[in-house]
């Protein structure tokens, strides 16, 4: 299979980005009891199916190992402001 | 949206709470019994809004001795929870003490679960010390703080985390401490 191309995957990560926002924007447009009975039942229908899931405990443990590292996603810890090391340090 | 902010707490008036919210609110309950914690990540983006599920909800809580583990580990078994790590309690805390989190769940279901750490670098630590207690329908969840949580989260730089990072940001902006954000920006060379 050829994946796709550098240009392709930035459309995707726009439009994604476009959906967040359109979505903030609604959330904030909408009362607290709208927003949230729209999220509940996609996540509520998420949650029925939490059985249905095709690994074995095991399985997945191995499986959000290995994803983490292949992940490009950062570990470790972010150096913090010098105002607020010192603040966590007493100074 | 309406944030409502008391003092130091936040308000979510109004906001229904899903089934993973009430898993969470259970595990807490019991968790509080025994320690403090602050939850980071992905699921306070949710606690706000955010149009998407979770599999795992990470928190902090810190370091305690083996002996104040063993009886919070105890009375989640007692409770019908179970850790996915195929270890007994010294085993567990031995995870944790390796700086590795923990995963617990409802007995025989593992999707979603709890990812528990305890604090162990400085980011960790300022999220602990300065957690706000979000209040929906009664329940108290303490989170981090925004702005180090939009900073951290653009920082760990996949996809996913951004997103949660800019919607956790356009929702919030008018509690948002401006100037805090662009310290912590400042000091982890992002921007989003």
């Amino acid at each position: 299979m050829i994946p796709p191309d550098e240009k392709h995957l930035e459309k995707i990560r726009r439009d994604r980005i476009w959906f967040v926002k359109k979505n903030a924007e609604w959330v904030c447009s909408v009362p607290n009891e709208v927003w949230s009975k729209k999220q509940s039942d996609f996540i509520n229908s998420q949650y029925q199916n939490r059985n249905s899931y095709p690994l074995t405990k095991i399985q997945y443990l191995h499986l959000i190992e290995t994803a983490r590292s292949l992940s490009d996603r950062r570990k470790g810890s972010p150096s913090m402001p010098d105002r607020l090391k010192n603040r966590m340090n007493g100074d | 949206m309406t944030i409502r902010k008391d003092s130091d707490k936040i308000f979510l008036d109004g906001r229904n709470l899903s089934e993973l919210d009430r898993f969470v609110c259970n595990v807490l309950d019991i968790i509080s019994k025994y320690t403090s914690y602050v939850i980071v990540s992905g699921y306070v983006a949710i606690l706000f809004g955010r149009s998407r599920s979770t599999e795992d909800v990470d928190i902090l809580i810190p370091f305690c001795d083996i002996s104040l583990f063993i009886k919070l580990h105890d009375e989640l078994l007692e409770n019908n929870y179970e850790f996915l790590n195929a270890e007994d309690s010294f085993g567990l805390f031995s995870i944790l003490t390796s700086g590795s989190g923990v995963r617990l769940c409802e007995k025989d279901s593992f999707i979603p679960n709890i990812e528990i750490k305890f604090v162990k670098n400085e980011s960790d630590d300022y999220s602990f010390q300065n957690r706000i207690p979000l209040i929906i329908a009664d329940k108290n969840f303490y989170i981090s703080p925004l702005e180090i949580q939009i900073a951290y989260k653009i920082w760990l730089g996949s996809e996913k985390d951004i997103e949660d990072a800019l919607f956790l940001k356009e929702v919030t902006s008018d509690f948002i401490d401006e100037k805090l954000l662009q310290e912590f920006y400042s000091s982890f060379k992002v921007k989003l």
